[in-house]
């Protein structure tokens, strides 16, 4: 079904949210992007999420606790877990609890950008394009 | 799809069970013919590596250099098998040198002195004493060069995702029990793990290309960005340059930074010579 995408994006580096928002924004998702955890979820109290992009280690709250909170309020949301502190049992622990992927930091916009367009498809969602532009790095 | 390394000591049921659950999953075995490719494409004889591997029941035993040689060659071409998941691996030790991909799951099959000696007798047609011998000599040469090589106790669960005790369960339900632990979420493909799993096989590529130079050197690569480690005499610019232009050669490597670690203990013992 085309229609927008519902992203949130939770990073308490304010620099990830500014870049990921515009380059999720032009494959057809709108994004709403905080650097505080707790206020995060409070917003997922409020509004289901198709996808929620989520740091894994955050000052307030960790990814996973976001992830548990995700999948307690909408369990149809896909939970795209991020971290440069990346970790076999982490990774594992996150796919355990529900995460529909785990990305290394640093990556290039284009591959979150796939994982986002897997996520939308897994949910029967076609987010319409506005443009593609060139790949960078996050 | 994950991976899944079984591992088991000699006469230990680890071939049966390999067959039986690839059978049920219906992924490919990875195993004595990764062997025959890896001599092939890099022209040593199999039995070499077989020997690398297993050990051989002669008397004869293998350097750690030619070991370190015989595994790196072995893991570059089972490299290429494990890439596309869906595979079940045994008898290569892989669960030694494939690590941090977790979407790998390792197996280790233990079984009990009696019946593996029992397997032996009949396998080998050997009295039950010659037979016992066989197996001890095997598990204790084998575990030397896994303590010496990797630092590791292949009988230490901790190393493993599952253990089974074969003799207990049978093949059947062992079978079963790793199909269910590999169909588990947190054993599944994710961009992290593929990644990682790329880079392994760069870096395993990479280091069986230099390892007749350097039995010792370390290789990482992260997004055909390859890191090589190398102990050297001195500035040795001779030796780091071949390592970098071999390395170059190798399909998907995008740079190459060589690291040259100053052997010191070499100087040391050069200079009291």
């Amino acid at each position: 079904m085309p229609r927008t995408l519902e992203v949130m994006i939770v990073d308490d580096e304010p620099t990830v949210g500014k870049r990921l928002a515009p380059a999720l924004a032009k494959i057809g998702c709108e994004v709403e992007t905080f650097v505080n955890p707790t206020e995060a979820m409070h917003r997922i109290d409020k509004k289901e999420f198709d996808v929620v992009i989520t740091d894994v280690v955050m000052k307030e709250a960790t990814g996973v606790q976001v992830l548990e909170h995700v999948m307690r309020a909408s369990p149809r949301t896909k939970v795209i877990m991020i971290t440069g502190y990346a970790m076999m049992s982490l990774a594992r622990d996150a796919m355990e609890k529900g995460a529909f992927d785990f990305v290394a930091k640093p990556f290039q916009l284009h591959e979150l950008r796939r994982v986002v367009l897997r996520a939308a498809e897994a949910l029967g969602v076609e987010p319409v394009p506005s443009h593609v532009d060139g790949f960078d790095d996050l | 799809m994950p991976v899944i390394i079984i591992s088991s000591a000699a006469f230990g049921r680890g071939a049966e069970i390999t067959a039986r659950t690839a059978g049920l999953l219906g992924y490919r075995i990875a195993g004595p013919e990764v062997l025959a490719a890896a001599a092939q494409r890099h022209g040593v004889p199999v039995e070499r590596l077989r020997q690398a591997i297993n050990e051989s029941a002669t008397w004869r035993s293998m350097s750690a250099k030619d070991r370190r040689v015989c595994l790196a060659i072995v893991g570059a071409t089972l490299s290429d098998h494990i890439l596309d998941g869906e595979c079940v691996c045994h008898g290569l030790a892989a669960h030694l040198y494939v690590t941090g991909i977790s979407h790998v799951v390792k197996v280790r099959i233990s079984c009990p002195l009696d019946s593996r000696a029992a397997r032996a007798t009949l396998q080998e047609n050997l009295s039950d004493s010659r037979a016992r011998k066989l197996v001890r000599r095997l598990d204790t040469t084998r575990r030397r060069w896994v303590e010496e090589l990797f630092g590791v106790d292949e009988n230490d669960p901790a190393n493993f995702d599952v253990v089974i005790e074969a003799e207990r369960t049978g093949i059947e339900e062992a079978a079963t029990l790793i199909v269910d632990v590999a169909r588990r979420r947190r054993y599944q493909p994710m961009s992290y793990s593929l990644k990682q799993m790329r880079d392994h096989a760069l870096a395993s590529k990479v280091r069986a290309a230099l390892v007749d130079v350097d039995p010792g050197v370390v290789v990482r690569a992260n997004d055909g960005n390859v890191r090589i480690e190398t102990k050297v005499l001195g500035t040795e610019s001779e030796k780091t340059a071949s390592l970098r232009s071999r390395a170059l050669a190798v399909a998907g490597s995008l740079t190459v930074e060589v690291a040259a670690i100053d052997d010191y203990f070499a100087r040391a013992a050069m200079s009291m010579r």
